[in-house]
């Protein structure tokens, strides 16, 4: 009897195709960024690391209610950004740095950072990218304590999960017999 | 108030509506899991599509939030606006998964109980407003199925024995002049 070969690369080759089809769809993909962005600002709106979901660490030492005073007074004199208190520690006055969180997409890939220059607080102030201050936050400069700015947490995670596995079963289960 | 759907169950352990495929389509798909998976997302996508535009079961626009929950901190953290769309941390819909399939059916629900208690509450406005988010009636389903009305019919015609049997006539060659032809349908009486 000839030989005979059932090659199957062209399932593997079709399953590769549809599945890199599928999460590189840019609605999907806008989709994921969003929320993770959405949940991530939020979390730190709230006080809380958007990685780990803990509480920021609170501020402490003799010069607390001088710096409490000093954000409530720039607060008052620009505009105070979303859930700003003046004792709550969440990297918000204006809220500009936790609003500068962006996304790009490129390929299958999201890559986030934060765009753009946080706007002085006073006349003088030398202007700074909100990636370098999120940076100086998360590292924990000038002696305040570290404190995240942008993160994805176990359970944004677990949605991105579901998201990607409703994206799998719309798409990749119409190939065609 | 409209009755819900027979097939939607609403209790506080289970939130869940099941789907009989083949009673509804009239094609048995008890072999077709993709193709019963598939159209359990589109109904999944569908419910969670009509939730965002804050839209009920029954098409009524949801329940205004509380007045308490647009002054919550949580509420000012995700950005939120009057616009109800059972979204905050998008958690609950984006779990809401096909949690059985087996036979002709699929079931829609929760499989873990903190999301399940959500949907819960919601549709049965316990400690917040009621929101009927959940749930298809049968004209959905039939919209949902009329994207998948070629492939259901494709697999009908495969499941009509008697058409495809007569049809079906083997011819074997035994010679150069001689010819035995063996008809399936036969065998089938």
């Amino acid at each position: 009897m000839a030989s005979v070969t059932i090659n199957f690369s062209n399932v593997r080759d079709s399953l590769i195709r549809k599945t890199s089809e599928a999460i590189k769809e840019a609605s999907f993909l806008r989709d994921i960024a969003e929320t993770v962005i959405t949940n991530s600002k939020a979390s730190a709106r709230l006080g809380k690391d958007p990685k780990t979901l803990r509480d920021y660490p609170y501020f402490t030492g003799e010069n607390v209610e001088k710096y409490i005073a000093r954000r409530a007074f720039l607060a008052r004199s620009i505009v105070a950004g979303p859930n700003f208190r003046s004792r709550r520690q969440n990297l918000t006055i204006t809220g500009e740095l936790i609003n500068s969180a962006s996304f790009k997409i490129v390929g299958s890939s999201i890559s986030f950072y934060h765009r753009g220059e946080h706007r002085p607080y006073y006349t003088g102030q030398k202007p700074v990218s909100n990636s370098d201050l999120a940076k100086w936050h998360t590292e924990g400069a000038g002696g305040y304590p570290a404190r995240r700015v942008f993160g994805i947490s176990p359970l944004t995670m677990k949605i991105v999960k579901n998201k990607t596995n409703a994206q799998i079963r719309r798409k990749i289960l119409s190939i065609r017999r | 108030m409209a009755r819900l759907p027979q097939n939607l169950l609403v209790e506080v352990t289970e939130v869940s509506q099941t789907f009989d495929l083949g009673d509804i389509t009239g094609v048995d798909l008890s072999e077709s899991n993709d193709l019963k998976n598939r159209i359990g997302q589109a109904f999944i996508d569908k419910i969670v599509s009509r939730s965002k535009s804050g839209v009920d079961l029954y098409g009524n626009a949801f329940a205004a939030y509380a007045e308490s929950y647009k002054k919550s901190d949580v509420f000012e953290a995700f950005g939120k606006s009057d616009n109800v769309n059972m979204t905050l941390t998008d958690n609950m819909n984006s779990s809401l998964d096909i949690v059985e399939n087996s036979g002709n059916n699929i079931k829609l629900g929760w499989n873990d109980s903190l999301n399940n208690a959500k949907a819960y509450n919601h549709m049965v406005g316990d400690t917040v407003k009621k929101r009927l988010h959940f749930g298809l009636r049968k004209s959905d389903v039939s919209e949902v199925l009329a994207d998948f009305k070629k492939e259901i019919g494709d697999l009908k015609k495969t499941q009509q024995p008697s058409d495809i049997l007569s049809s079906l006539a083997v011819t074997a060659i035994t010679g150069e002049n001689e010819s035995i032809i063996i008809n399936i349908g036969d065998f089938f009486g």
